[in-house]
């Protein structure tokens, strides 16, 4: 009976580790905390193939006119790197360790609590100490080399996979590697875009008198003289502006259809500027329209070069630079720097992150040079089967072929609590956190089955390879910006992240201003990165690499819909 | 016994199986009342050797969402500085002078190391974002977002050529400082009376050109537009040969050969030639730094919330068209913001960027970039994209 061989293999699974558990005495078991339940799966191993009798049918979904496809799933295995695309089924999985378990626990907040309290946990410091939750997490590391996220990026600057024929070299120049120096590189990029907001303003001056600067320019709208105050000049004529061309839209739309062929949206009618030609009553209305319309356009580009004037007028900001220069720098010191206001301190910010990527690219280096390695990750495979339909009535077969080579997903977690409803402060709703890290050395997928690609040249020849992929996505932020997952009362699905609200007494334990809390948000909400190596077409055809670093959602809410 | 699972998947099967007597089947007309029901559609399609899947997911998605860069198809090109070979343009300064930096080309000019670099990248806009208190979201929105995979069969092998994520629709401010872009950027520039002292002249005129990507240091440009339509391209064309379009291009403007047709004193009209981006009439510059446009606005502006939800405002206003894809050889993708199911938009190895026009509800082509010749020459101002500063968070 199959479900029986499934429950032996995890029972087969779990007896090496009866082997080295030991039972805990009272004393012992007194001073545990609840850590809550680990798990490990050693020499796992998961092999389905089609063409052995099993296969999962995908049914329920159309084509845009209505015709269902099918698809058929007809391989999957799970084994461990070296398995060659799931060939070799003696290369086992290590899903976790006894050192370092997936686990599921249940604990505390510890918004609040602090440094030292026995419940406190730094990484539930974004949920308050008042509620419970739910956490699944895969295994962790502190060892930079074994840290997928660290190791990530010591992957992205070397620019091929470490270990593979033809990357074996770390390009050690003068004591450095070649990722570090060009981790470096990057960090001194950084650091000549602070020096140069340095050397624009006098030695010792501070973030806040940038901002003083800012501000003493930019003035009060009720000042004439101001950049507030001609903004809203700016706005204002912009507006009537634009109320004027409508008008001149309207008196378009109200012209006969031969008036209107005589002459196109805007363009002056022939009869307004022919002396040989007449203009009836609506082409002369439509004519004034327009012609107020231009003026009125004329007045704008006054006032805004007047706007123009007084954002480039270095003695403005009273700092030797003028408006615009002095919020760019603003801004690029903040991002560069986090909100410390000594401009030379880096304490947040991107130089500091670029720092401690420098060290731990040199420490991975360091590590591998010395002849330790990454531990195995999974090869993960699937294959798919898909008949599709055609516009004409007729079907077209598309394969698909998986395989992923050297997978790690550790340091991911997943964390849900339980908050007020914001429709029905009665009732709770669930809130959840995402903190997904997927890397994988290798992700080849080949498009044509055997019988079109019969030997290993072939195949070779048509896939599409993907190296050192890396996804390490972050969906909320605790209290402060939790996600949410619902349903609407039509039957379709909300996902959301809702807008940042400091007037909220959960999201805004602390009681910060709103200036502070936005500013909290900025400095300690996790960002998304996803990159991607190189990708390529059999060994030709390379269209290199992907990077989107620094992705945050501050506001998301995706709702599905019939198609 | 092997201590691996042989049949997974058919014990999945007999697991739903049995979980099946405890459901009744529903009738056709209680499952019309259910939604949900075509959340993901898999469509077909072929062009020439090129097949295509097009997985598409119903949904609306209203997001702020910013980047701190966003880099796509970073490898070397082998650009040319005569600019014959690939497309592939030099780095320029602010004067429209070849620079230093980036990778080099075999004159030893500089040039972007990859496709598309923008920084600081944003979607949506923070309204009020100096004041904390008052700050709010105005999201960009997104209509059934698709992801299309290409399949090269032309070897008598299937393999896979490309990938894009597009969107049915999309409707807000996309911001960021674009450093290096390739694909198709559209714009016009549109003069109305003030603009005809610009020009050279003193009476109210009214002239509409294109806004496009150039080769600053050159004013030319070229884009696959060009080169869509069956006519030109001939369908089941094996290759795109002279299909060459801008690549790594950090210059928007008015491009080289452009006749700009002037309407001045009723059906006169009056042309303007550029060359070297440079108007025959008044010596103007009509080119300048992508860097200069900081934000541009997808869609129809005029319409907003007021005007309802999410899913009125991009059936009011929503652009057409909008795709990022990588390919690995020439793809041909299909031009959703073409009325012409033929049309197509073709595009070589590497990254490309769509922001094209579309035509609205009314058959008028609307842009992306809309600009007087001032605004044009004294650029986009950046949209806020956090709340406290403009960008950067």
């Amino acid at each position: 009976m199959k479900n029986s061989k499934f429950i032996a293999l995890i029972a087969l699974a779990a007896s090496p580790a009866f082997a080295d558990l030991v039972a805990l005495d009272d004393q012992e078991l007194q001073a545990a905390t609840g850590e809550g339940l680990g798990f490990a799966l050693e020499d796992f191993a998961l092999v389905s193939r089609g063409d052995e009798g099993s296969t999962l049918k995908v049914t329920g979904i159309d084509d845009s006119n209505g015709g269902e496809i099918d698809i058929n799933w007809t391989e999957l295995y799970i084994l461990g790197e070296g398995s060659n695309k799931g060939q070799n089924t003696d290369s086992k999985a290590q899903i976790g360790s006894y050192l370092h378990p997936w686990v599921i626990r249940s604990a505390r907040g510890s918004k609040g609590l602090a440094v030292g309290h026995r419940d406190y946990n730094e990484d539930y410091t974004g949920i308050g100490n008042d509620v419970a939750l739910l956490e699944f997490a895969t295994d962790s590391y502190s060892s930079n080399l074994q840290n997928t996220n660290l190791y990530s990026d010591f992957a992205r600057y070397q620019d091929c996979v470490y270990g593979q024929p033809g990357c074996t070299d770390l390009g050690y120049v003068n004591g450095d590697s070649l990722a570090e120096r060009k981790a470096q590189a990057e960090l001194n990029a950084l650091l000549a875009d602070q020096a140069a907001i340095q050397g624009r303003y006098a030695g010792g001056t501070t973030l806040t008198q940038l901002e003083n600067g800012r501000d003493l320019a930019y003035g009060n709208v009720n000042d004439a003289n101001s950049i507030a105050y001609q903004e809203k000049v700016v706005e204002d004529q912009f507006d009537r502006m634009s109320d004027f061309k409508g008008i001149a839209q309207t008196q378009y739309g109200l012209m006969s259809e031969s008036e209107r062929q005589e002459t196109a949206p805007f363009f002056r009618p022939e009869c307004a500027t022919s002396i040989w030609i007449a203009c009836t009553s609506r082409e002369d209305a439509y004519d004034e329209a327009l012609v107020e319309y231009f003026d009125e356009l004329v007045i704008l580009e006054e006032e805004r070069t007047v706007l123009e004037e007084r954002e480039l007028d270095d003695t403005r900001t009273g700092l030797g630079q003028n408006y615009l220069v002095v919020i760019t720098d603003i801004d690029r010191q903040k991002a560069l720097c986090g909100f410390d206001d000594n401009l030379s301190t880096c304490e947040d910010g991107a130089i500091s992150s670029q720092r401690d990527t420098v060290t731990n690219v040199e420490t991975i280096a360091m590590n591998l040079s010395s002849g330790m390695r990454q531990r195995p990750g999974l090869d993960i495979g699937a294959t798919f089967e898909f008949t599709l339909n055609r516009a004409d009535g007729s079907t077209r077969n598309d394969f698909l072929d998986i395989d992923i080579r050297g997978l790690y997903i550790d340091g991911s977690s997943f964390k849900l609590w339980s908050r007020p409803s914001r429709e029905n402060a009665a009732q709770n709703e669930l809130n959840a956190e995402l903190r997904l890290n997927i890397f994988a050395k290798e992700i080849d997928i080949r498009a044509c089955n055997d019988n079109e690609c019969v030997n290993e040249a072939q195949r070779e020849a048509a896939t599409l390879n993907i190296d050192n992929f890396f996804v390490n996505l972050n969906l909320g932020y605790g209290d402060v910006q939790p996600l949410r997952l619902s349903a609407t009362s039509d039957g379709n699905f909300e996902f959301l992240l809702d807008k940042l609200d400091p007037t909220d007494p959960i999201a805004n334990s602390q009681g910060l201003s709103a200036e502070e809390f936005y500013q909290d948000y900025y400095a300690n909400s996790p960002k998304s990165n996803v990159s991607i190596g190189d990708v390529r077409i059999g060994t030709n055809n390379s269209l290199g690499g992907l990077r989107i670093t620094g992705l945050r959602a501050q506001y998301l809410k995706v709702t599905s819909q019939d198609l | 016994m092997k201590n691996f699972l042989r049949y997974p998947l058919a014990i999945t099967a007999s697991l739903a199986a049995a979980q099946s007597f405890a459901l009744q089947a529903i009738s056709d007309r209680e499952m019309a009342d259910v939604s949900g029901q075509a959340f993901i559609q898999v469509d077909a399609s072929s062009y020439g050797t090129t097949e295509f899947s097009r997985i598409s997911l119903g949904m609306i998605v209203e997001t702020l969402l910013t980047a701190d860069l966003m880099v796509l198809g970073e490898f070397d090109r082998d650009p040319d500085d005569s600019r014959t070979g690939d497309g592939t343009v030099r780095m320029a300064d602010t004067l429209g002078n070849p620079t230093s930096g980036g990778i080099y080309d075999l004159n030893n000019n500089g040039v972007y190391d990859a496709d598309v670099i923008i920084e600081n990248f944003g979607l949506g806009h923070v309204e009020n974002y100096k004041d904390a208190d008052l700050a709010s979201v105005i999201p960009f929105l997104i209509e059934n977002p698709y992801i299309e995979l290409a399949y090269n069969t032309a070897s008598g092998t299937r393999e896979m050529s490309g990938v894009r994520i597009g969107f049915e629709k999309s409707k807000g401010d996309l911001s960021g400082d674009l450093i290096a872009l390739t694909g198709r950027i559209e714009g016009s520039i549109t003069g109305q009376g003030v603009d005809a002292e610009v020009l050279g002249l003193n009476i109210p005129v009214t002239f509409t050109t294109a806004f496009e990507l150039v080769d600053g240091t050159s004013g030319t440009s070229q884009n696959s537009e060009d080169y869509t339509g069956d006519n030109a391209l001939g369908q089941g064309a094996a290759s795109f040969a002279n299909a060459t379009y801008l690549k790594r291009a950090n210059w928007l403007g008015v491009a080289d050969g452009t006749t700009i047709t002037v309407r001045a004193l009723g059906a006169l009209n009056l042309n303007i030639s550029v060359d070297e981006c440079t108007s025959s009439l008044g010596g103007l510059p009509t080119c300048f730094s992508s860097r200069n446009y900081q934000s541009i606005y997808i869609g129809d502006e005029s319409i907003n919330e007021t005007d309802g939800d999410a899913k009125a405002q991009l059936a009011a206003g929503g652009a057409e068209g909008f795709f990022i894809s990588m390919q690995s050889e020439d793809v041909a993708w299909q031009d959703l913001s073409s009325d012409d199911p033929n049309a197509r938009i073709l595009t070589e190895r590497g990254a490309y960027l769509n922001i094209s026009g579309y035509n609205n509800a009314q058959g008028q082509r609307q842009y992306p970039i809309n600009l007087t010749f001032q605004e044009a020459e004294r650029g986009k101002a950046r949209i806020a994209t956090c709340v406290g500063q403009l960008k950067g968070c």
